[in-house]
């Protein structure tokens, strides 16, 4: 049987050790693919390890469980998200009262049981719905995503407005160069660099894409792929080049973006 | 019948007179000599708030039988053809003063009292002049003096009743107010004291490292039962020598680092000569603590990078200061008082007066994060 692929994050170590010990212990079906240490990671290594579940912890820098959340929704096959929480925290009345998955720090066995058990089965409800077709060899895949409920929750959540971007500060050499984001074409992650590209050239900066993220409207600022961020501003069109295979064209750029499997819904054409 | 009016004068002039000595010079208000009684005006809700006993039964028949006695016992030296009249004219005066005094113990206000004065002597006066119409000439006029007195005697009950409610309403809402207030405190002060986040963190980071018998189990228990010890009886006092609180900085600091590792590095540096002025300080528990929460969470924890946190004391011209900053997140733009703060200030200004200050800013020399801190008298 395929093993569920799962992700855990949380900011502390000992937290985060202590749910993938409880994990192995109670549900052997899991496979934990990634163990993220903030919300940017998190965010990140769903994109690489593309899991099935996720368990997030709410508090985290860079970005909160909810937010990461609240991306993962966005995605064409979005994982069940549990959130994972210490009491006292604001969001936990909201989770109570919601029908959201949640566990409670320090993990309980019986608690974590609990909601395994839930996933458990709402597994075998989405495994009945998807009438066994590609059932078979998604059987770890079959969790259902994320409720409209939770969805809803999150949208209450996390706060509207956005705080106003700033401008990128890009040195070379031993000039600082300020990039307005309203300039700026599309970020693209190389190994340890993060390449800008606006109206009038390329700079790059040290800061990774994964934390730039939160910094940036994400209504102005699509993620793409894993390692490619655009403007849509400059978005002039979007080709389909095969079945898993997505182009962007950008006005007054010759470059072409690439655009994965993941975020392909976000063009959609009407 | 104006002689209840004089007792009326001198009780409620009383109040006035602070109002009367801050206007120009001393001005006499008419007012009281037409219209006394009580300012205040309670409401349903107020009254209802009270909790008081209403109206006792008991008060009713006390009166009775009192009247009832006195007019026995006096029966044989009243005028003879009279005597009947004077009791059954007083138990009458008694019971319609009671049921008056009942109206005025449910709303004691002046136009209450004031209104039921009026009404009294008009039926007074009525009653003279159907005497006097009807032929009772004479006995109207020998029944005068007791009429006056009794009147008098009902008036003046209204008067103290009106006086003795209101005072008794005012004085149980001031205490429920009070009540109240330290209710609010307390919870303000429990909120800002045990953060349950907190303290479920550290135990499942605790938990972890004793199911792994991981070597920083037992520091990280040994700092949260010396931060436990010393944060749990903390608000109960008013003020705490400051060497205490820095030590429940210290295990806090030392709990924080052993969660998040890498991520937090801290330091307390004490002013060289301010040992003698740290060893005499005091302030009120949690005031320093309060910044170094705030530190870790507004500025440590949401960075991903973490920082450095340093807990400076500082002694200069009989006055203490105490710094925390942080090389975390930095202020956010519109960030105001979070409780812990607003709380924090509150109990120094109760403290100190204006001679505490409280302050955050960004930390100095572009260095990034920010900085907290307390400036204290040392007297």
């Amino acid at each position: 049987m395929t093993k569920i692929r799962t992700l855990i994050a949380d900011d502390e170590e000992g937290p985060r050790e202590q749910l993938r010990a409880a994990l192995a212990r109670l549900a052997p079906e899991l496979e934990i693919v990634a163990a993220s240490v903030n919300g940017c990671d998190a965010w990140d290594d769903c994109l690489e390890h593309e899991p099935r579940l996720c368990f997030l912890d709410i508090r985290m820098p860079g970005m909160s469980g909810l937010e990461v959340a609240q991306r993962l929704a966005q995605l064409a096959e979005p994982p069940r998200v549990v959130f994972v929480t210490a009491y006292g925290d604001h969001a936990l009345s909201a989770f109570e009262a919601g029908a959201v998955d949640y566990v409670l720090k320090p993990v309980e066995d019986a608690r974590l049981e609990h909601c395994l058990q839930r996933l458990r089965q709402r597994q075998a409800q989405g495994a009945a719905g998807t009438d066994g077709a590609d059932g078979a060899s998604e059987a770890g895949a079959a969790l259902p995503a994320m409720p409209a409920a939770t969805l809803e929750l999150l949208r209450q959540l996390l706060p509207a407005q956005r705080p106003a971007m700033r401008p990128i500060q890009a040195s070379q050499g031993r000039e600082i160069q300020l990039i307005a984001p309203d300039d700026i074409l599309f970020f693209q992650s190389d190994s340890r660099y993060t390449r800008v590209v606006h109206r009038d050239g390329e700079a790059w900066i040290r800061t990774a894409l994964k934390e730039l993220l939160s910094d940036l409207d994400p209504s102005v600022f699509w993620q793409v792929h894993r390692s490619v961020l655009v403007n849509s501003r400059f978005i002039a069109s979007a080709t389909r080049v095969d079945e898993n295979t997505m182009q962007l064209s950008l006005k007054g750029c010759a470059e072409k973006l690439p655009v994965s499997r993941q975020f392909q819904g976000l063009f959609k054409g009407q | 019948m104006t002689s209840p009016s004089a007792p009326a004068e001198a009780a409620a002039a009383v109040p006035a007179k602070p109002a009367a000595e801050a206007g120009a010079g001393v001005r006499f208000d008419w007012a009281y000599w037409l219209f006394p009684g009580p300012r205040r005006r309670f409401s349903e809700a107020e009254i209802a708030r009270s909790g008081l006993k209403g109206w006792s039964s008991g008060i009713d028949c006390y009166v009775m039988s009192n009247v009832l006695v006195l007019g026995l016992v006096f029966y044989t030296m009243l005028p003879r053809h009279l005597a009947h009249v004077i009791l059954i004219g007083g138990l009458a005066m008694a019971s319609l003063g009671l049921g008056v005094g009942r109206w005025l113990w449910r709303q004691p206000t002046r136009t209450r009292f004031n209104g039921a004065t009026l009404a009294l002597s008009i039926l007074m006066v009525l009653i003279t002049l159907v005497m006097v119409k009807l032929g009772y000439r004479d006995e109207a006029r020998d029944l005068l003096p007791f009429a006056a007195g009794g009147m008098t005697l009902t008036v003046s009950s209204w008067w103290f009743l009106t006086l003795y409610r209101t005072q008794q309403l005012g004085a149980r809402l001031a205490e429920l107010d009070a009540q109240d207030e330290r209710i609010a405190m307390a919870q303000r002060l429990a909120t800002a004291q045990i953060q349950p986040h907190f303290l479920f963190n550290t135990l499942a980071s605790l938990q972890h490292w004793v199911d792994t018998r991981d070597d920083r189990a037992g520091p990280m228990l040994r700092s949260l039962t010396r931060y436990l010890r010393a944060t749990l009886p903390m608000f109960e006092q008013d003020r705490l020598p400051l060497e205490q609180e820095l030590q429940i900085v210290r295990s806090y600091l030392d709990i924080m680092q052993a969660r998040l590792g890498q991520r937090l590095s801290w330091s307390l540096d004490t002013e060289a000569g301010a040992g003698a002025v740290i060893a005499g300080a005091s302030l009120p528990p949690g005031t320093l603590l309060t910044l170094a929460e705030n530190a870790i969470t507004h500025g440590i924890e949401p960075s991903l990078r973490g920082g450095h946190i340093a807990v400076r004391v500082k002694a200069a011209d009989g006055r203490l200061r105490l710094e925390v900053q942080d090389g975390g997140q930095g202020l956010t733009p519109g960030a105001c008082d979070g409780l812990g703060l607003a709380n924090t200030r509150e109990r120094l200004q109760a403290q100190f007066g204006a001679e505490a200050r409280l302050g955050l800013e960004p930390a100095p020399d572009q260095a990034p994060g920010c900085l907290a801190w307390v400036e204290l008298p040392t007297a």
